[in-house]
């Protein structure tokens, strides 16, 4: 019932912020993404645990709010992505995988004409997982803060590449010892994922970068 | 479609059903998937860790069900109930079993007086074994402990949620020096032997 109602709110909270960045000024710029990224799980907890590789694909809106100041701009991105790490336990590899769709609300700052300098908050909800009953052993919402860099945003295809540093827990859990005592709870497990990829501008009609 | 062809399509759906619903839930523990991650909601699986060695429930699967249930037995002449839990290490099979005696438990619902206990072996009221087929048995003076975290009886459908966690170890001239450690199991239990 709790994860429920944290849920709900964290919906809640994602719609007000969506609203609020539609409802500036003006629309500039709408694009899709697609690239890679290598992810991990910071913790203390794990052994023999390594990143693992896979995809990401999204759109955002490239808003603007004061037309005083272009060289800022207020992006707000969506996208599904896969997390996780591998596992390697004796001669056995574990491998876990949590599918997640973000909202990305980001600031971005135009540093040079061909670089773009970007920070915000990631906010994720955890739809699968390969692992059964992995939306009940995992937390559903993740929380991560984002910076990243944007090469040659005002050509119809550019680059882009951003870290997310995941600041909640992914795993609430007990502390189990060899003889089955429950010592303690732990929270651990936090995302780290590193980004590259291409972005494609769809629709450009007043662009803060031409 | 004939009413044969009917009924044989239902028998085989309610077979499939029948089977399928008393598969245990494997759940990998987050931190060692090797073995199922603690669970209290009666998901008929058990694991531990046998001279670090993977051990866990086996499912038995015959014509119309399969089951991994644990045997309880209670003895009355002597106020002792055995708790078996059946498994594989590899294709091997072995049982680990506990005994509890004075605790005046005579049926399933009665059970839940061991709800929350932590329970040490002592050898002689408490024990803790473990054997190979029921062929040899190795000495029931381990040292170690069984926690049942979560005992409830669903006096609706009449079964028991046993769930909890246990380790242990001795040290014998046949068996060798035996060490059983981050032991748990979650199970649904329907039958009671006296």
């Amino acid at each position: 019932m709790k994860i429920k109602y944290v849920v709900v709110k964290n919906k809640n909270l994602l719609f007000f912020v969506f609203f609020i960045s539609i409802s500036s000024n003006g629309l500039a710029q709408a694009y899709a993404f697609v690239g890679a990224h290598q992810s991990y799980v910071r913790n203390h907890v794990l052994t023999n645990a390594s990143p693992i590789y896979s995809w990401h694909i999204g759109g955002g809106i490239n808003l603007y709010r004061n037309p005083g100041w272009k060289k800022v701009a207020i992006h707000a991105e969506s996208s599904f992505i896969q997390k996780g790490y591998n596992q390697h336990l004796g001669t056995e590899k574990f491998e876990f995988r949590f599918t997640y769709i973000t909202l990305q609300p980001t600031l971005e700052y135009k540093a040079l004409p061909y670089l773009c300098i970007k920070g915000g908050v990631n906010l994720a909800f955890l739809l699968d997982t390969n692992k059964e009953k992995g939306t009940q052993t995992y937390e559903l919402f993740d929380f991560g803060l984002v910076g990243g860099l944007g090469f040659l945003e005002n050509k119809r295809i550019s680059l882009y590449t951003q870290l997310v540093y995941g600041l909640s827990p992914m795993l609430k859990y007990y502390d189990i010892d060899a003889m089955g005592n429950f010592n303690r709870e732990i929270s651990d497990l936090k995302n780290t994922c590193f980004m590259v990829g291409l972005r494609v501008n769809i629709y450009d009609k007043t662009s803060i970068f031409k | 479609m004939t009413k044969h062809q009917f009924l044989n399509r239902f028998l085989i759906i309610g077979i499939f059903f029948t089977v399928s619903s008393c598969e245990p839930v494997y759940i990998p523990d987050p931190i060692d998937p090797r073995l199922p991650k603690y669970t209290d909601d009666g998901n008929d699986v058990g694991g531990a860790f046998i001279n670090g060695s993977l051990w866990r429930s086996e499912y038995f699967l015959s014509l119309f069900s399969g089951t991994n249930e644990p045997h309880l037995r209670y003895n009355a002449t002597t106020d002792s109930l055995s708790i078996n839990f059946e498994g594989k290490i590899g294709e091997s099979y072995r049982t680990i079993s506990f005994g509890l005696k004075g605790y005046g438990i005579k049926s399933l619902q009665e059970m839940t007086k061991i709800n929350g206990l932590l329970i040490h072996f002592d050898g002689v009221n408490n024990v803790a074994t473990l054997d190979r087929l029921a062929v040899d048995f190795c000495p029931t003076t381990a040292t170690g402990q069984i926690y049942f975290r979560s005992v409830k009886y669903n006096p609706e459908n009449s079964f028991l949620t046993l769930s909890g966690t246990f380790g242990f170890n001795y040290d014998d001239p046949v068996c060798g020096n035996i060490t059983v450690n981050y032991g748990r199991f979650d199970y649904s239990i329907y039958y009671f032997n006296q």
